[in-house]
């Protein structure tokens, strides 16, 4: 059963934070894209601290659970998470991820890009510019408040061991 | 793996924007299944908004006594102007014998989830074709116009709000009943178009739904006109990012239902008079049966 603890943790986690996400938490215009972040700054840390306990299929179903609720184009979320996902196993394989600081500069960066890809797809959909300042907004703002969504998980997590640090298959999809 | 995913992605998003059936259909049952979840999800959430309120209050509360101050000499001098023309209006009407307008019937419903990407404003309901709501239906809160419904799954709807890119909605401008058409951009403030160059419009000026197209009905509050900017633009009375209770008003368009349901008042259904409807309908908490 302990095999299967923290996978369980995993999805859970990442389930809770898709339901926050699609919450109406009346926050003002300029950061409503911060709450659709919140289960990729989950799955980032998943991701990083361990790839395997974060299947593909999981980072997809966030993605369409997230889109399904909130009413926005199905697809759109499960393609950013996804396209987040592949950014942090690149992300995770580099000298760079080895401290938290690193790893957390590693989390603007991609979330940067997540923003472009956002203002991209937005762009395609409608064949309209998108708006490009909230969604560059959301990402400082949460790259800010990942400390504050990474720690709790840290917590169920428990620390890392030798298994689940560096060893050869880290950062490596299963 | 990752690449079959994202090309399922990509492809269920090239599906949703031809509208396909199945897409619809799938979104309207994974939706019915999660609005429970959601709905029991916001009662927690409800002192974190409660406490984001009163941050956001205080910190607007110095300008807004200003600006109460003002409105209040003006509604002094209104008040008199206003007595006066009622009752004009009322001998006006009993001469013209002018036919009172019906009722609206209404139902009200929480909102269980808001949009999140780049370019959808939209939110969900917990009321759907189960209470009479159909696609196309107006929505409004307690201080104006919301938007309308776009998808009606049996317990769950999707609310376009009037800020989306693709919303468009026939409006009247000031005293002078100027007409024009306010559209989303996905900015706060919808822009104000085809606008006649030479129309009688000021800052300030209400503005209400027109009517035209038979989509919302006649005299719905929306907001106020803000000039200045490069084009006309509204400020909408509705706190679009804020709101807990929609009406979704049962306002059978001339035009049909989109989804070619027929569109009977709901069993329960409240009944909104038109006037109150006019002031952006009812917004208490409780629900229809």
């Amino acid at each position: 059963m302990r095999h299967l603890r923290l996978p369980l943790v995993t999805a859970l986690s990442v389930l809770f934070a898709t339901v926050l996400a699609a919450l109406p938490w009346g926050l003002p215009a300029e950061l409503r894209q911060v709450p659709p972040l919140l289960p990729f700054l989950v799955l980032h840390y998943w991701t990083m601290r361990d790839a395997r306990l974060m299947p593909e299929i999981l980072v997809f179903a966030a993605g369409i659970a997230l889109d399904i609720a909130t009413g926005g184009p199905a697809g759109y979320w499960s393609l950013i998470y996804l396209a987040g996902y592949a950014l942090t196993l690149g992300a995770s394989m580099t000298v760079l991820a080895s401290d938290a600081l690193s790893r957390w500069l590693l989390l603007g960066v991609t979330l940067l890009a997540l923003s472009l890809v956002e203002i991209a797809l937005a762009t395609i959909y409608f064949a309209t510019a998108a708006n490009w300042s909230t969604p560059l907004v959301a990402a400082l703002v949460a790259t800010m408040i990942y400390p504050l969504v990474a720690a709790p998980l840290r917590v169920f997590a428990g620390p890392r061991t030798a298994a689940t640090a560096r060893d050869p298959s880290w950062g490596r999809a299963t | 793996m990752l690449a079959i995913l994202v090309v399922v992605s990509a492809g269920l998003m090239a599906l949703d924007r031809l509208n396909h059936p199945v897409v619809r259909d799938i979104r309207w049952r994974v939706s019915d299944w999660l609005t429970p979840v959601l709905a029991a999800a916001v009662e927690p959430l409800q002192p974190v908004r409660w406490a984001l309120r009163k941050f956001a209050d205080l910190s607007a509360m110095r300008a807004e006594l200003d600006r109460l101050r003002a409105d209040s000499r003006k509604l002094a001098a209104a008040e008199a102007q206003a007595a006066d023309l009622e009752r004009r209006l009322a001998e006006l009407s009993a001469l013209a014998r002018v036919v009172p307008d019906h009722a609206l019937p209404f139902v009200s419903a929480r909102v269980v989830a808001t949009s999140s990407g780049v370019f959808v404003r939209s939110l969900s309901i917990d009321a759907g074709r189960d209470h009479a709501v159909r696609s196309g239906y107006p929505v409004v809160s307690g201080s104006g116009l919301v938007g309308r419904i776009v998808d009606a799954a049996p317990a769950s709807a999707r609310v376009l709000l009037l800020t989306d890119l693709t919303s468009r909605v026939p409006v009247i401008v000031g005293k002078a009943a100027v007409r024009a058409i306010m559209s989303g951009d996905n900015s706060r403030q919808p822009r104000l178009e085809f606008v006649a160059s030479d129309a009688r419009i000021a800052d300030g000026d209400e503005i209400v739904t027109s009517g035209v197209g038979g989509v919302y009905p006649r005299g719905l509050h929306v907001g106020r006109l803000v000039l200045g900017a490069r084009v006309p633009r509204v400020t909408l009375h509705a706190a679009l990012d804020d709101l807990d209770f929609v009406s979704v008003l049962m306002h059978a368009t001339p035009l049909g239902d989109l989804d070619n349901d027929t569109a009977p008042a709901a069993n329960g259904a409240g009944v909104a008079p038109r006037a109150l409807a006019g002031k952006g309908g009812h917004s208490g908490p409780e629900r229809a049966p």
